[in-house]
C-alpha cells in the first residue's frame, strides 16, 4: 500500500478544548490585553509571534501581529474573540494568501503569567507561548478621509500594461460614514468594475484603494488644474497614470 | 586514411546503426514520447532499495545493460546496479547534472552545469570526450515572477533542467544556457552545428522526420534541418514583458502522428503541425505552467500542469478531453510515462502517483520520509504546498528560501524509469528510489 501521510482531522476541536481546560487553571483576573511575544513550535520552522492586544475606547476589542523575518509588521487580525482568559484570533492578513491557510491561534491565560495555547496552519497545529512584554501597541489599519469638493466627482485617464491600454473611470464621493470611497471602472480588453473602498486625500497626494483586487491609483493632486498625475500599481505591476477631472464636473 | 579518422569513422557508422531504444534518453525514444516499452506495477508492494547522492536529483534515469543511469545535482553522473542498487561507476563533472543523461551503443552523452556535455564509456564511466559550450546560466529577468525589488534581475530558480542530449544517426543534440541548439559528432565530439535561439535553452530536442524540435524561453519552439541546422518554421507563444513569468518552453515536445505537442509557461499546451509549425489547437490551462513534457500515446495527450495541479488526458487530433481531469494536489514538472496500462507521474511534493491510464483514477502512491515528516509544514495536510506560509513576501531573498523549503519533502522532477517490473526514479531528497 502506498505510504500516505496520517490526516490531522480534528485538530482544531481538540485545541479548543485544551484552551478552555487551561483557562480554568489561569489565575483570576489576567487580563489579555497586552504586547505577547513568543514562538509557535512548528518543527524545524519555529515561527516568531508578536502579538498586540488591546481594547478600544468602546470596550471592544482590537489586535495586530508582527512576524519577525517575514516582513510582516502590524498585520490586523481578524476574527478576534477573547472571552474571560481564552483568546482566539486569526492571521490572514499576515501571510499571502492566508484566506487559504486558515492561519489561527488559540490561547489561554497560564498560571505563570504566559499565553499558551496552539498555533494552526494548513491542517497542522502547534503549541504556541507567549511572554507578555509589554503594553499593547496596536497598529490600526490606515483610516480612510474624507475627501473635499475639489475631489468628489470622475475622473478619467488612461494607462498602459503590457502593451494593452487601459481605460479608467473613477468616481469619488463621501460616504455615508463620512469617508471617502467609489468605484473605479476599468476597460481595457474586458471591463473590470471594482468598489474603492479607501481614499487618503493629503494636503498635495491622494491615494485611492481598491483592496478587493489589491489595486491602487495614487498621486500628486493639484486641485486648481483638476489632474491627478501618478502611477497605478497591482501588486508587482506598476504604470503611470494621469486623470482628469470629466469635462463638465466642477472643481469648486 | 589515417588510423584516429579510420576508428571515428568506425565508430560513428557504429553509433548510426544501433536503433534507440525505449529508456535510454529522455521520454524514451527520439520523438519523446514518453512511452515505456514495459509496464508498471499496478500496486505497490515496497522500496526494492533508495540510492544516496550528494544533491537534488532532477535527472531522469535511463538504462543500461542492467544499470540505471542518471545525473545528480551534487556534480556526478552514476551507473547503479539494477538489481542490487550498489555502485558500478561515477564520473564528475564540474556542475550539477541536471539533465537526463543518454544512452546510445556503448556510449552515455550527460550535460553539465560546468557548460560541458559529456561522452562517457556506458561500462566503466571513463570521459571519452568532452564538447565545451560557451556555458551555462539560468534564465533570468529583472523582476521575475513580480519580485522585488522590480529593477533586480533574479536567476529562476524554477528553471531546474538543463537540456537532456538527444542522439540520432551519430549526433547528439542538445540545448544550452548559452542561448543555443547544438549538434556535436557523437564520436568525436565535432561541432556538427550550431544555432543561435534568444535566450536560454533548457528544453530537451525532439527529433522526427529529419527535424529537430525544441523550444527556448524566448518563447519560441524552433524545427531545424537536423543535418544542417537550418530553420524550417518557428512558432512564437505567449510573451510576458511585464514579469517574464508566463513565457518560455521548460516542456520539451513529444511527436506523434505529424503533430507536435508541447507545453509551455505561457500557460497552454499546443499541437503543431510537424511540418509547418502551423497551429492544429491549444489547451488553455488558465495561467498555469505546463513544465511536464507531454506523453503521447493511443490518440491520447497526457500532460500536467504547475499552479492548478492539474493531470489532464486530451484527444491527439481535437485537444479535447478524453477524461475527466485530475487533481495531482501540488505543482508537476516532472513529466508522466506511460507504462502499460498505467501512468507514471511525479509531484513536487514528494509524491510518486501511478494512475489507471484509462480512467486516471490513482492506483498507488509512494511518498518519501520527507514528505511524510513534513518539517517546517511545507505540505498542507492534504498535500499541497503551504505557499504563503513557503513565501513570506515578494522580495526576492525570502522567495529564495521558499522554494528551497518547497524542494525539501523530496521534490520529484525527474520522470520516471520502468524495466523489469520496477519503477525508478530520483528526488530532490538526494536520493533515487527502485520501486515495486
Amino acid at each position: 500500500m502506498p505510504a500516505i501521510v496520517p490526516r490531522r482531522r480534528g485538530a482544531s476541536s481538540l485545541v479548543l478544548l485544551a484552551a478552555v481546560f487551561a483557562c480554568a487553571g489561569a489565575r483570576a483576573g489576567a487580563d489579555p490585553a497586552g504586547r505577547w511575544e513568543g514562538s509557535a513550535d512548528v518543527p524545524g520552522q519555529p515561527l516568531r509571534l508578536v502579538i498586540d492586544l488591546d481594547r478600544d475606547a468602546q470596550g471592544r476589542w482590537a489586535g495586530s501581529a508582527i512576524l519577525p523575518g517575514r516582513s510582516v509588521k502590524g498585520a490586523p487580525i481578524d476574527g478576534l474573540a477573547v472571552a474571560g482568559c481564552a483568546v482566539h484570533l486569526g492571521l490572514a492578513a499576515a501571510f499571502p494568501g492566508g484566506d487559504a491557510l486558515q492561519p489561527k491561534l488559540a490561547l489561554a491565560c497560564q498560571a505563570d503569567g504566559t499565553l499558551a495555547g496552539s498555533f494552526m496552519l494548513g491542517g497542522h497545529s502547534a503549541a504556541v507561548r507567549l511572554h507578555r512584554s509589554g503594553p499593547a501597541q496596536v497598529d490600526r489599519p490606515p483610516a480612510g478621509s474624507p475627501i473635499t469638493a475639489a475631489l468628489a466627482g470622475k475622473w478619467t485617464g488612461r494607462y498602459e500594461l503590457g502593451g494593452v491600454p487601459r481605460e479608467v473611470t473613477l468616481t469619488l464621493a463621501n460616504g455615508g460614514g463620512g469617508a471617502g470611497g467609489g468605484q473605479l471602472v476599468i476597460v481595457g480588453k474586458r471591463t473590470t468594475t471594482l468598489q474603492v473602498d479607501q481614499v487618503t486625500q493629503g494636503r498635495e497626494y491622494v491615494t485611492v484603494r481598491a483592496s478587493a483586487a489589491n489595486f491602487v491609483i495614487e498621486g500628486r493632486f493639484a486641485a486648481q488644474d483638476g489632474v491627478i498625475d501618478g502611477a497605478v500599481s497591482q501588486g508587482p505591476f506598476e504604470a503611470a497614470i494621469v486623470l482628469h477631472r470629466q469635462a463638465g464636473e466642477k472643481t469648486s | 586514411m589515417n588510423a584516429k579518422l579510420t576508428a571515428a569513422a568506425l565508430a560513428a557508422l557504429a553509433l548510426a546503426s544501433t536503433a534507440p531504444s525505449a529508456q535510454t534518453m529522455f521520454r524514451g525514444d527520439p520523438a519523446h514520447q514518453g512511452v515505456s516499452s514495459e509496464a508498471a506495477p499496478r500496486a505497490f508492494h515496497r522500496v526494492k532499495w533508495t540510492f544516496p547522492t550528494g544533491g537534488r536529483v532532477v535527472s531522469s534515469a535511463v538504462w543500461h545493460d542492467g544499470a540505471v543511469l542518471f545525473g545528480s545535482d551534487d556534480g556526478n553522473v552514476y551507473a547503479v546496479d539494477a538489481a542490487s542498487g550498489r555502485q558500478r561507476w561515477m564520473a564528475r563533472t564540474g556542475g550539477p547534472v541536471a539533465s537526463t543523461p543518454a544512452v546510445s551503443g556503448d556510449r552515455v552523452f550527460a550535460l553539465s552545469y560546468d557548460g560541458r556535455l559529456y561522452a562517457l564509456d556506458a561500462r566503466s564511466g571513463e570521459v571519452l570526450w568532452k564538447f565545451a559550450t560557451e556555458g551555462e546560466r539560468r534564465f533570468e529577468a529583472k523582476g521575475l515572477h513580480g519580485l522585488q525589488p522590480r529593477n533586480q534581475t533574479y536567476p529562476d530558480l524554477y528553471d531546474v533542467y538543463l537540456s537532456s542530449p538527444l542522439v540520432v544517426d551519430g549526433k547528439v543534440y542538445f540545448g544550452s544556457g548559452d542561448g543555443h541548439v547544438y549538434a556535436v559528432d557523437a564520436a568525436t565530439g565535432g561541432l556538427a552545428w550550431k544555432f543561435a535561439t534568444g535566450d536560454v535553452v533548457h528544453a530537451s530536442p525532439a527529433y522526427a522526420e529529419g527535424l529537430v524540435v525544441v523550444g527556448s524561453w524566448d518563447g519560441r519552439l524552433y524545427a531545424l534541418d537536423a543535418a544542417t541546422g537550418a530553420q524550417r518554421w518557428a512558432f512564437q507563444a505567449g510573451l510576458d514583458p511585464l514579469i517574464h513569468n508566463q513565457q518560455g518552453f521548460q516542456s520539451s515536445a513529444a511527436i506523434a502522428e505529424g503533430t507536435v505537442f508541447v507545453g509551455c509557461r505561457d500557460g497552454h499546451l499546443y499541437a503543431l503541425d510537424l511540418r509547418s509549425g502551423a497551429p492544429k489547437w491549444n489547451v488553455d490551462t488558465e495561467g498555469s505552467w505546463v513544465n511536464a513534457s507531454p506523453a503521447v500515446s493511443r490518440g491520447r495527450v497526457v500532460f500536467a500542469t504547475s499552479d492548478t495541479a492539474q493531470y489532464r488526458v486530451v484527444d491527439t487530433a481535437t485537444g479535447k478531453p478524453a477524461q475527466a481531469t485530475g487533481s495531482t494536489q501540488a505543482y508537476v514538472f516532472g513529466s508522466p510515462t506511460i507504462a502499460g496500462d498505467t501512468v507514471l507521474l511525479g509531484v513536487l511534493n514528494g509524491s510518486l502517483q501511478a494512475r489507471d491510464r484509462a480512467d486516471g483514477r490513482v492506483l498507488w502512491e509512494f511518498r518519501t520520509d520527507a514528505a511524510q515528516a513534513n518539517r517546517g509544514w511545507v505540505l498542507s495536510a492534504e498535500g499541497r504546498f503551504n505557499s504563503g506560509w513557503l513565501y513570506a513576501s515578494g522580495w526576492g531573498d525570502l522567495s529564495n528560501d521558499g522554494t528551497r523549503r518547497q524542494d525539501s519533502v523530496g521534490a520529484f522532477y525527474a520522470s520516471p524509469l520502468v524495466a523489469g517490473g520496477t519503477v525508478y526514479i530520483g528526488s530532490a531528497d538526494s536520493n533515487v528510489y527502485a520501486i515495486e
